[in-house]
C-alpha cells in the first residue's frame, strides 16, 4: 500500500524488546503478569496494542491498518471488581491462579475494642467510578535511533525523562548512556504521563527494528482506550466515637480495580494503598485497621492520577465525619475541630503507620470558617430550605503527602529518582542559565526556580533562563510525580544558586578588593560596601571567561554550581488544607449546581502565589469533575462505551464557580526553602467537600449519595429510594422516578 | 443496543422474501454497501464502508439465516468486522404480516459492539445506525413497491 513502511507483529520485536514486568519486593504480591509492547496470543483490555503500521503519514497507517484481520476468539471477561474477586470469575490474564493482585492489612488493627466501647459507630460505603486524566496534550512519541552510534532518542510526552531512560535501556538492551530521552513542555499530564506505555515501548522498539525515526501520537479516542485510567473503588469505612464526640478507632475495607496489568514501572496499586491507609489521616485517634485488595479486570490498566487515592480516602474519611456528625446532632466544623491532630512541630507515627509531619489544620478551618461565613452560609441554607430550596454545605479537611523521598521506589528497586537537581552558571550576558531535572506540565515550575535563582543572586527572574526535561543535559531528578517541583526541585535551586552566589561574591572579593562578606549582590551587579566599587555580573563573566590573564591572584574561577536536593530524615513532606463548597440541588431535574467553592491550603512558603493558587484551582477542577460528570463507563464485555468528549464529560467554565484560595503559610522546616508541594491538592479535597455538600443538602429529604459521578439520574433515584421509606410528603412527587428511569 | 421498528410495504410478503434475499436488491439499498455475496442457501458476505464521528472503515460481513418461516419470518445473526476499527455482532429477528393492501415489516436487532466502535459511543454510533436503517427501509419499500432500485451504493455517513 502506498507509503507504509512496515507492518510490525509481536513476534517482530522478539530479541529487540524485553516484556514489562511490575516487581515491588517490598509489597507481597503475586507475581505480574508479563506485558509486551504488542499483544502475543493474548489481549486482555480494549486499547491494548495489538499491531502497528509504520508509514510515510498517519492517514496511509489508517488506511492500511484497515487492512489488518485479526481473528480473535472471545473469552469470558471480568469487568466487575468485586465479581473479579470470586473464585468462579475469568481471569483477566490468562495464567493467572486469580486475578488478586494485591490483599493487605494496615494499622495496629486492634479496632474491636473500641468499637466494642464506642457510644456511637458511624458506616460508610462509598463507590467511586473510573476516571481518567484527559490531558489537552496527548501522549505522543518520537523515537530516532542511529545504527552507527547505536544510540536512541526519544522525545515524549512525558513527566519523568530519566525514569524513561532507565526504562528504554532495560527493556531495549541499550546501557542508558546510548539513550536520550527528552520531555521538552507537556500540555498536561496529571500522573497518566508517568508510565511506560506499550505503545510507547513499540514506537522506541520500532524505531530500532527499521534504524529510522517513528512518530506516534494518540489521538483522543486512542487516548480515551489506552490512557490510564484512575480512581475505581469500592470503599467501606467505619468509626468509633465516645460520648463526647472523640475519635476511637477507624476500620476501613478498600477494593481498587487495576485493569488488565499495573503499568510499568511504578505499578498502580498506589491508589489503594493511599485510599487505606489514609482514611483518618487529619484526626487523632487510638486504633486503626484497613484492608486493600486490589483486583484485575479486563479494561484498560489503572495508574497515577492527581492525589493518587488521597481524593478517595479524603472522601471516605470526610463522608463519614460528616455521617458521625449528624448522628450525634454536632456540627460537622465543630467535630473536625475536636478531633484534629495538634499542630506540634514534631513528626509523629499515626496508628495507621503514617509518618506524619507537622500540620496546621485547626488554622486552615479558622481562616476557611471566616471566609465562607460559614454561620451565615447555615442561616441562609435554613431560610431557603422553608421555601423547598435545597443548598448544602461541605466542609472537608485533608492531609497531602507531598515531595515523596526514595523510601516509595527506592525501597521497591524502582529506577526512579526522588531527588531534584539543578545546575546553575553565570553566562557572560550577566545572566543566569539554568538546568533543572523538575519538569514542566504546565504547572509553571519553572518560573518559580527562576524566582528562587534570581533572588538568591540579586537579579531579575527574566535574567534567569530554565531548562529542563533533557537527559543530556538535566541534573539526574524525578521530573514530576508527587507534588515535588517546588518542594524538592525549588530546593535544589536555591542550594545551587547559593553556591553560585558564593563564587560570584568569593570572585568579585578579589576584583573589588573588599572582603567578601562587605559586597552587596543586587540589580545584576557588586557593590563593595567598603570602597563603593562596583562591577556588573556582565563584566565579572567576562573577567572570568575571556581576561584571566588581568585576574589578580590568577587562576580560573568557576561560576557554576550543580546541587542535588532529596527528602533525608523524613519520607515526605506534609502538607494540609481544608475545602468547603456550597450546593444546590434541583430536587426536579436532579442537577447539582456549585455554588462556591473555598480553599485553605498549606504549602509551607509560597513562592509564586499565582501560580499556587491556579494550581489549586486546576486541581479542584478535576476534583468536581470525578464527583459530578467524569465516567469511563463499560460495557458487561469490557467494552469501554464513552471514548469521546462529546460522551465522557468533563467539567466545562460554565460547571464552575469561582473558586476562592487562601494560605496558611506554615514554613516547611525540613528545607531552607521551606516549600511544601501543592500540586495535588485541589484534587484530593474538592470531592470530599462537594460529596458532603451534596449529601447535606439531599439531607432533609433523608437520602444520601453513595456512588460518584453524581449524574442527575443517581440523585433522582437517590431522592426516589428516600421517599419510598420516608412519610414526607415533599418526596412524594419524585417517587415514581425509579419507574420512569427504569 | 437494541434497535425496534416496522415500516409498512406496498408488497406481498412473498415478493419481499425475495427481494430481502436477493444480494443486488441489499446491495443496492443499504447505505455503503459495496458488495453482497451468497455464500450458501443461509450465508451471505457483505463488504460496508462506515463512517461514524472519527471512524470512517470498511467493514466485513458474516449473516447466517436461521428458524426461516416463509414468508413470514426469519432470524439473521451476523457479525461485522473492521480490523483496527472494532466489531458489531448480533441478531435480528424479522417478522412478515399482511395487513389490508400492504405488508408490515418489522424487526428486533440486539447489537453488540466491540474495540474502536464501542468506544465511539452509543450517541454517535446508535444514531448512525438508525439513520442508515431508515434509509434502507426507505430505498428498500422503494424497490419492492416499485419493482426496480436505485443501485448506486450511498455512503452511510452523518
Amino acid at each position: 500500500m502506498p507509503g507504509v513502511v512496515r507492518v510490525v507483529c509481536a513476534g517482530d520485536l522478539e530479541g529487540i524488546c524485553k516484556p514489562m514486568q511490575v516487581a515491588m519486593p517490598g509489597l507481597n504480591m503475586p507475581k505480574a503478569s508479563l506485558q509486551y509492547p504488542l499483544a502475543i496470543d493474548e489481549v486482555c483490555w480494549q486499547g491494548a496494542p495489538v499491531a502497528a503500521i509504520a508509514a510515510r503519514s498517519r492517514a496511509q497507517a489508517e488506511d492500511a491498518a484497515e487492512h489488518v484481520l485479526v481473528e480473535y476468539e472471545e473469552l469470558p471477561a471480568v469487568v466487575d471488581a468485586q465479581q473479579a474477586l470470586t473464585p468462579d470469575s475469568p481471569r483477566a490474564v490468562l495464567g493467572r491462579e486469580g486475578n488478586m493482585a494485591l490483599d493487605c492489612t494496615f494499622g495496629n488493627v486492634n479496632v474491636a475494642a473500641s468499637f466494642a466501647a464506642a457510644a456511637t459507630v458511624v458506616e460508610q460505603r462509598i463507590v467511586f467510578d473510573r476516571q481518567t486524566g484527559v490531558s489537552l496534550e496527548s501522549r505522543g512519541i518520537i523515537a530516532t535511533f542511529s545504527p552507527l552510534s547505536g544510540e536512541l532518542t526519544v522525545h515524549m510526552s512525558h513527566q519523568s525523562p530519566f525514569q524513561m531512560r532507565e526504562v528504554f535501556s532495560e527493556l531495549l538492551n541499550l546501557p542508558n548512556h546510548r539513550v536520550r530521552v527528552v520531555c521538552p513542555d507537556v500540555g498536561g499530564a496529571f500522573g497518566l504521563k508517568l508510565h511506560a506505555y506499550p505503545d510507547e515501548v513499540a514506537v522506541a522498539a520500532i524505531a530500532i527494528l527499521l534504524g529510522r525515526t517513528i512518530r506516534f501520537q494518540a489521538d483522543r479516542l486512542e487516548s480515551f482506550l489506552s490512557d490510564t485510567h484512575a480512581r475505581e473503588a469500592i470503599g467501606v469505612a467505619r468509626l468509633a466515637l465516645d460520648s463526647a464526640g472523640r475519635f476511637l478507632a477507624f476500620d476501613v475495607e478498600a477494593l481498587s480495580g487495576l485493569g488488565a496489568y499495573q503499568p510499568y514501572p511504578r505499578g498502580s496499586v498506589g491508589e489503594g494503598l493511599h485510599m487505606a491507609q489514609m482514611v483518618g489521616a487529619p484526626y487523632q485517634f487510638d486504633n486503626f485497621r484497613a484492608r486493600l485488595r486490589a483486583v484485575h479486570q479486563n479494561k484498560s490498566p489503572t495508574g497515577a492520577y492527581r492525589g493518587v487515592g488521597q481524593p478517595l480516602a479524603c472522601t471516605l474519611t470526610e463522608t463519614l465525619v460528616d455521617r458521625a456528625a449528624r448522628a450525634i446532632g454536632m456540627d460537622p466544623a465543630e467535630l473536625r475541630r475536636r478531633n484534629f491532630l495538634p499542630a506540634e512541630h514534631t513528626s509523629r507515627t499515626t496508628p495507621a503507620g503514617l509518618e506524619m509531619g507537622a500540620v496546621s489544620l485547626q488554622p486552615c478551618l479558622d481562616t476557611l470558617l471566616a471566609m465562607m461565613r460559614y454561620e451565615d452560609l447555615r442561616r441562609e441554607q435554613q431560610r431557603l430550605r422553608e421555601q423547598r430550596v435545597y443548598r448544602g454545605i461541605g466542609i472537608a479537611s485533608f492531609i497531602e503527602m507531598t515531595a515523596v523521598g526514595a523510601a516509595l521506589y527506592g525501597a521497591n528497586q524502582i529506577a526512579v529518582a526522588a531527588q531534584e537537581g539543578c545546575s546553575v552558571r553565570l553566562e557572560p550576558s550577566g545572566t543566569v542559565l539554568c538546568h533543572s531535572s523538575a519538569t514542566d506540565q504546565g504547572q509553571g515550575v519553572r518560573t518559580g526556580i527562576a524566582q528562587i535563582v534570581a533572588q538568591a543572586l540579586g537579579i531579575g527572574a527574566a535574567d534567569v533562563t530554565v531548562r529542563a526535561g533533557d537527559t543530556a543535559s538535566s541534573p539526574v531528578g524525578g521530573g514530576a510525580w508527587a507534588s515535588r517541583g517546588m518542594a524538592i526541585g525549588g530546593q535544589a535551586a536555591l542550594l545551587a544558586a547559593e553556591e553560585l552566589r558564593g563564587k560570584i561574591l568569593e570572585l568579585g572579593a578579589r576584583i573589588l578588593k573588599t572582603p567578601a562578606e562587605q559586597i552587596e549582590l543586587a540589580d545584576g551587579g557588586l557593590r563593595s560596601a567598603a570602597n563603593a566599587r562596583t562591577i556588573s555580573l556582565a563584566e565579572l563573566a567576562n573577567i572570568a571567561y575571556f581576561r584571566q590573564h588581568q585576574l589578580p591572584g590568577g587562576g580560573c574561577p568557576e561560576l557554576s554550581a550543580t546541587r542535588h536536593y532529596a527528602p533525608q530524615g523524613f519520607p515526605y513532606l506534609t502538607a494540609n488544607g481544608i475545602q468547603g463548597c456550597l450546593v444546590e440541588v434541583d430536587i426536579e431535574t436532579g442537577m447539582i449546581g456549585v455554588l462556591r467553592l473555598w480553599v485553605v491550603h498549606d504549602c509551607g512558603r509560597v513562592v509564586n502565589p499565582l501560580l499556587v493558587d491556579e494550581q489549586i484551582r486546576g486541581g479542584v477542577a478535576q476534583g468536581i469533575g470525578g464527583v459530578l460528570y467524569e465516567h469511563c463507563e463499560y460495557s458487561e464485555s469490557g467494552q469501554l462505551s464513552n471514548g469521546t468528549l462529546a460522551d465522557y464529560l468533563v467539567p466545562m467554565a460554565g460547571e464552575l464557580p469561582d473558586i476562592e484560595v487562601a494560605h496558611v503559610a506554615s514554613v516547611a522546616a525540613e528545607t531552607a526553602l521551606g516549600a511544601k508541594g501543592v500540586g495535588e491538592a485541589g484534587t484530593i479535597g474538592a470531592g470530599a467537600a462537594l460529596w458532603n455538600a451534596v449529601n447535606d443538602a439531599l439531607s432533609p429529604l433523608g437520602a444520601a449519595m453513595e456512588q460518584q459521578p453524581f449524574s442527575p439520574d443517581r440523585v433522582l433515584r437517590a431522592l426516589a429510594a428516600a421517599a419510598r421509606t420516608s412519610t414526607s410528603p415533599a418526596l412524594a412527587a419524585t417517587a415514581d422516578i425509579d419507574s420512569v428511569n427504569a | 443496543m437494541e434497535l425496534v421498528g416496522q415500516v409498512d410495504l406496498n408488497a406481498t410478503p412473498e415478493a419481499i422474501w425475495a427481494a430481502l434475499f436477493d444480494p443486488a436488491v441489499l446491495q443496492g439499498c443499504f447505505p455503503g454497501c459495496k458488495s453482497v455475496e451468497r455464500k450458501s442457501e443461509t450465508e451471505y458476505a457483505a463488504v460496508l464502508q462506515v463512517k461514524v464521528g472519527p471512524l470512517n472503515a470498511g467493514f466485513n460481513g458474516l449473516i447466517t439465516l436461521t428458524d426461516p418461516e416463509y414468508p413470514s419470518a426469519v432470524t439473521l445473526a451476523g457479525t461485522l468486522s473492521g480490523a483496527g476499527a472494532g466489531f458489531a455482532k448480533g441478531t435480528a429477528r424479522i417478522t412478515l404480516r399482511p395487513r389490508d393492501l400492504v405488508t408490515e415489516l418489522s424487526y428486533r436487532a440486539d447489537l453488540r459492539l466491540g474495540g474502536k466502535l464501542a468506544a465511539v459511543g452509543d450517541r454517535l454510533f446508535g444514531t448512525a445506525v438508525k439513520r442508515n436503517i431508515a434509509d434502507f427501509l426507505a430505498a428498500f419499500a422503494a424497490t419492492v413497491g416499485a419493482g426496480r432500485g436505485d443501485t448506486a451504493p450511498r455512503a452511510a455517513s452523518l
